[in-house]
């Protein structure tokens, strides 16, 4: 865990260490920021709405934004498109958790201009290399 | 002579004779019963169907009156009827085709059509003709007919299903209880209804054209739609739809209507519960992973032994569910037809040997050995991701129900227009009473042996679902006591029917996957096939399995010793053409004994390129370096070893030198810039390469300039002094390496 932990600290320093997490469960908020923020060595905000999500992320100018698909109201792709739809906060990169993970829905979702998708459920340990991994210019 | 003609009166009796007896030949002949009589319906004469028909002897008819011949009442009746035509010469029976009732001599009556004509004679007195059909058979067909209509429309109004006729203008003929009481109709109602009424508006776009037939293509169709009820109820139905013809006229448009709302209800209630499954059961498994995997990972800090074994359970558990979540999900999308499949050209050899490789790797250098031998000109239409699954799942099968030492080979063969693929095992077989039930859901037989079996019951479905997605099949053959060979067959791409010719193969056994996977790319482009093996074992497992050109034995083997592994092949093949690969050649007279004793191709000392290795190869496979004659073109060997190795040290010189450069940009612009990324990267390769190449010692000093660059990111500072230091000793290092 302590290599990790460096190795994400030299990862953070490349220039993204700050996450907002977006998804109406209370738990599973509480699991990402641990794993983010622990193992992942992020600065991780979290929210429970996609109303919230917006206002943290123009308090805090997140450098990723971890969605869940699958949210009751203002549903992620609601909040993607509120995200896209707002000068200071179209260029940042979204990454959508979802439980459903057909292909084509992948596919749809990044068509959309997200950065990637994360299936739920998403291994703790490695959530954060997934992240970094989507981020990295290819 | 001239007296031989007969006198006129004799030839005109002789004329006579001769007609009469015509006469009474068809009269004798005729099927039918011929009686005539007098005005007054004395019987004068019978035929022999007369007698056959009435049951009276001739001599019983002939002289009685003929309504002994006839039931009740018209037995009473005749003589009025006689009487009247004689006064009125109104006739009632004259004509043809009358059906009357006759009676036999036993009582019996039965139909019969009678044809009666009237004769006068020359004397003015009248007699009668009658010709009597026994129509009983016929009116037995006639009232056949009569019950079989009855029959039929009991069941057309008895059936469960929903049963309409229309016209051509859609009117509703007719219409069966079933269909009446689900929509509500009464019979009455159902008279001016057209089947526009009946079918839910919605639906008449796409239904309505079915009914509107005015030609018949003398196919039934089958369709799926609502009907509305007159209460205004839907109903939906599953539909058989054809025309009935008469005379090349459509005259009625059937239809068979099966009532499926239930079902549909059903199936509603099925996806919902199916994506309940996704979502509602996927969002507690997140946070029991993300809980189990931050314990397991030590985010709570170190846990006592016992809580860990405990949690370790837990998480694996966990993993399993997902999995039969994941499963459950994937066979209702392939029941459900949903399945996408991305359809794309598959080397069937590539994904076999990747198949294989990735299970070896998951299932650790296990003690089962897989073996694969697959034409590399095979290739199929198919979604290769998906066709891995199910050579996957039929492979980790093979292995679970394998004992040990034994060997699980992959084979594939062209069959006709489809590509066969099938694993081979020395299980212990299957009853054939358990065959059927292998690809059924959730069906695992009783393990032979209890290890852990940890499948869902699911694999061979989905297999089974994939493959028929792909229009292929899928299937076992297996004994008890035989093994077993699980296969299935997947349309060949078109392009692969006409093969290429067959290339040559060589095997390589070497133990680095990455050393290992770089040579057998670098085989391609040489037009060679290369297979890959990690350990002796493996190796063997492929040479027993299939024949390949040469093999090439890196001495840097997991578990075991190459040189065990060559004599093997030796004892397996006199003639195969082995080549050896060293991390050092010992010395040359100790080479030069094991090339002879063994006779090896080629021994060829590290470091080299994989290209030259595969150049190396290729020559060995044409014979061009002689067999076991490796002494002689040592020392060309050498020479082409010495200037590879040039190579390789101004390739590194120069990488040094690109490093250096990073660095110092690296330092001017601070550890944000893209000059650090570089720098980080460039020291990462350059540690790979040189190890590679054998400059062992140039690594290390790579390795270090890394660490400190990782340490600048890390703690922001680091030693300028040791970082210029290392890169001098590196320098000095690569020009002490001989």
């Amino acid at each position: 865990l302590e290599a990790r932990k460096q190795k994400s600290t030299v990862e953070a320093k490349m220039g993204f260490d700050r996450i907002l997490v977006v998804d109406d469960d209370e738990d599973i908020r509480m699991i990402a920021e641990m794993s983010l923020g622990e193992v992942g060595g992020w600065q991780v905000r979290v929210a429970e709405s996609g109303r919230r999500a917006l206002e943290l992320a123009l308090e805090h100018a997140p450098d990723v934004i971890l969605l869940d698909f699958m949210m009751p109201g203002m549903s992620g792709k609601d909040t993607f498109f509120a995200f896209a739809a707002n000068p200071k906060l179209s260029g940042v990169p979204v990454i959508f958790l979802t439980a459903r993970a057909q292909k084509s829905e992948v596919e749809a979702l990044v068509n959309m201009g997200a950065r990637g998708v994360i299936p739920k459920p998403f291994d703790p340990m490695t959530l954060s290399d997934e992240i970094r991994g989507m981020l990295e210019p290819t | 002579v001239s007296s031989a003609h007969p006198p006129p009166d004799e030839e005109e009796l002789n004329r006579l004779r001769k007609s009469e007896a015509r006469l009474r030949a068809i009269l004798e002949a005729a099927i039918d019963a011929i009686i005539t009589t007098t005005d007054r319906g004395v019987i004068t004469s019978v035929n022999p169907s007369a007698v056959r028909i009435f049951g009276y002897e001739e001599h019983e008819m002939v002289g009685q009156n003929i309504r002994m011949l006839m039931p009740e009442p018209f037995h009473s009746r005749h003589d009025g009827y006689v009487q009247r035509y004689r006064e009125t010469g109104e006739p009632r029976v004259i004509g043809i085709g009358r059906i009357v009732e006759g009676r036999r001599r036993d009582g019996s009556t039965f139909p019969l059509e009678l044809t009666l004509s009237e004769v006068r004679l020359e004397d003015g007195t009248r007699k009668f003709a009658g010709i009597a059909r026994d129509v009983s058979d016929r009116q037995a067909g006639e009232s056949a007919l009569r019950e079989s209509e009855a029959r039929f429309r009991d069941l057309f109004e008895n059936a469960s299903d929903l049963i309409q006729a229309t016209d051509v203008q859609g009117r509703i003929l007719l219409a069966n209880r079933a269909w009446r009481r689900t929509l509500g109709f009464d019979a009455e109602r159902v008279a001016g209804l057209r089947v526009r009424d009946v079918i839910a508006a919605d639906f008449h776009d796409e239904s309505l054209p079915a009914f509107h037939r005015t030609w018949d293509d003398f196919d039934t169709k089958r369709i799926r739609t609502e009907l509305e009820a007159s209460d205004g109820r839907r109903v939906v139905v599953d539909g058989t739809v054809w025309c009935r013809t008469h005379n090349d006229r459509v005259v009625a448009t059937w239809a068979i209507f099966r009532d499926v709302t239930r079902e549909v209800e059903l199936e509603r209630v099925k996806k919902e519960f199916v994506s309940v499954v996704s979502h509602e059961l996927r969002t507690p498994l997140t946070s029991i992973r993300g809980s189990l995997g931050l314990l397991n990972g030590g985010v709570a800090g170190e846990l006592p032994e016992k809580a860990a074994r405990l949690i370790d359970v837990a998480n694996k558990n966990t993993e399993r569910l997902i999995r039969l979540v994941n499963e459950i999900l994937d066979l209702d999308k392939l029941e459900a037809g949903k399945l996408e499949l991305r359809v794309e050209r598959v080397d069937v050899a590539q994904m076999v040997r990747s198949v294989v490789e990735s299970i070896s790797t998951l299932a650790g250098q296990g003690s089962v050995n897989i073996a694969h031998d697959v034409d590399p000109s095979l290739t199929v239409a198919g979604d290769p991701d998906r066709l891995e699954q199910v050579l996957t799942n039929l492979v980790a099968n093979a292995i679970k129900f394998s004992p040990a030492d034994s060997m699980v080979r992959v084979q594939a063969s062209a069959l006709e227009d489809m590509v066969k693929v099938a694993v081979v095992d020395q299980g212990a077989g299957i009853e054939a009473s358990d065959l059927p039930k292998l690809f059924l859901k959730f069906q695992q037989l009783e393990p032979a042996d209890r290890r852990a079996h940890e499948g869902s019951g699911l694999g061979l479905a989905i297999s089974k679902a994939i493959v028929e997605a792909h229009h292929g099949n899928i299937g076992v053959d297996s004994a008890p006591g035989e093994g077993s060979t699980f296969w299935f067959t997947v349309p060949m791409d078109a392009r692969s029917r006409h093969a290429e010719p067959a290339r040559a193969r060589v095997l390589v056994a070497a133990g680095d996957e990455e050393f290992r996977s770089k040579l057998i790319a670098a085989f391609e482009p040489l037009g060679l096939e290369a297979a890959g093996a990690a350990t002796a074992s493996q190796a063997f497992a492929q040479l027993e399995a299939s024949k390949f050109d040469a093999v090439l034995v890196d001495q840097s083997l997991q578990q075991g010793d190459g040189w065990q592994l060559v004599r093997s092949i030796r004892d397996l093949d006199a003639r195969q053409r082995i080549a050896v690969m060293s991390d050092f050649i010992q010395s040359e007279h100790e080479t030069t004994r094991r090339i002879e004793e063994l006779g090896l191709s080629m021994v060829l000392g590290k470091p080299v390129t994989t290209r030259f290795v595969a150049e190396t190869m290729g020559a060995v496979i044409d014979d061009s370096f002689g067999r076991p004659r490796l002494i002689a073109s040592r020392s060309a060997l050498a020479d082409k070893l010495a200037s590879l190795r040039a190579g390789f040290r101004e390739t590194l010189v120069g990488r040094l030198d690109e490093l250096e450069g990073n660095i110092r940009q690296a330092l001017a612009e601070g550890v944000e810039s893209q000059a650090f990324r570089s720098a980080l990267h460039a020291a990462h390769k350059l540690r790979g390469t040189a190890g590679t190449y054998g400059f062992a010692h140039v690594g290390a000093y790579v390795a270090s300039i890394e660490q400190q660059l990782e340490a600048m990111l890390h703690q922001g500072e680091t030693d300028f002094a040791k970082l210029w230091n290392d890169l001098r000793l590196a320098r000095e290092a690569m020009d002490e390496t001989p």
